[in-house]
């Protein structure tokens, strides 16, 4: 890496190494996985902000996600 | 076309894919015996998923007065939010995380989601205590909240990161473009640092037991609409497809 790189270049750097390593989710033969991840933010955003007990909002996002993997 | 897999697999069962396996003239690449590197829907196979770039691993860290890094990395999550709920506390606006997507920070937690031996959705103990975290944080200021729960929060964090109201962004390396652009006096100051590396996600996404991942990933699937006619050559990640038709 030249000494003059700049953030950009020592950040493409960074990115070309270890792509073995990065992991994203997806649960695939789930039609509509957008809508259980939409789900499971709305669960977390009702946590954090305390709109909802934290566990209670992330139990209903398991029951949704289970009634549509059940499928 | 690249698609976001996700993408890929409702409009494959909508029709709106060819398949490729009948269509490939030539496909390079050890893409057959690899089925992790193939999307196969109603039994055939619609494309090749690619990480296309390594999402929030080009970290810009901006050792402002207040939050001064010794080092040049990104610290695990739960220090994040230690240190966003410190700083939210006690200097409103010194620091701040921006939030990211669900469920990458339970990958890189090694909280998975999916009980894949049952195929059911099973929240741990740790979730819940991972969530309160965010929620202490959120209270004491120290998470951005500009769009801070949206799909797409990159315009208004990258917004943020390059008015000096975001410390630390989390993106892939092309969004530092941005910061040098048009925002030159932070980029000067903004330093790239490697995600750091989760703990080990018990196999729930495919990796091998023990192993530790990073969140993170854009994972990209390349596909051909319906009607797609002509010579295509494609490469995806290791894999090159040429189609013949």
């Amino acid at each position: 890496m030249p000494e003059q790189a700049g953030a950009y270049e020592k950040a493409m750097a960074i990115g070309a190494k270890g792509m073995d390593v990065v992991r994203t989710l997806y649960v695939p033969g789930c039609l509509g996985f957008e809508r259980l991840n939409k789900r499971l933010q709305d669960a977390v955003e009702a946590g954090v902000i305390g709109r909802k007990d934290i566990q209670a909002a992330l139990d209903d996002a398991a029951t949704y996600w289970n009634s549509k993997l059940k499928r | 076309m690249q698609l976001n897999v996700p993408w890929a697999y409702d409009y494959a069962l909508h029709g709106a894919l060819e398949p490729v396996d009948e269509t490939a003239g030539r496909i390079s690449g050890d893409v057959h015996r690899r089925r992790a590197c193939r999307s196969d829907f109603n039994g055939k196979v619609y494309g090749f998923p690619h990480y296309k770039q390594r999402q929030r691993d080009g970290l810009q860290t901006k050792p402002c007065s207040s939050a001064r890094a010794s080092t040049v990395r990104r610290p695990p999550l739960i220090e994040q939010l230690a240190a966003a709920r410190s700083f939210g506390r006690n200097r409103p606006g010194g620091f701040r995380a921006g939030a990211r997507q669900d469920r990458g920070h339970f990958l890189e937690e090694g909280l998975p989601l999916i009980d894949a031996g049952r195929a059911q959705c099973s929240i741990r103990r740790r979730t819940f205590a991972l969530i309160a975290r965010f929620a202490d944080a959120y209270k004491a200021g120290g998470l951005l909240k500009d769009k801070l729960f949206s799909e797409d929060n990159y315009p208004a964090s990258i917004d943020a990161y390059k008015s000096g109201r975001l410390a630390n962004d989390g993106r892939a390396a092309s969004a530092l473009i941005r910061v040098r652009d048009d925002a030159p006096d932070i980029y000067r100051i903004t330093e790239a640092a490697p995600a750091p590396m989760g703990a080990n996600d018990d196999g729930a996404s495919g990796s091998a037991k023990g192993r530790h991942v990073a969140a993170g990933g854009w994972l990209f699937h390349f596909a051909m609409p319906r009607g797609t006619r002509g010579e295509v050559a494609v490469e995806a990640g290791p894999v090159r497809v040429v189609l013949d038709q």
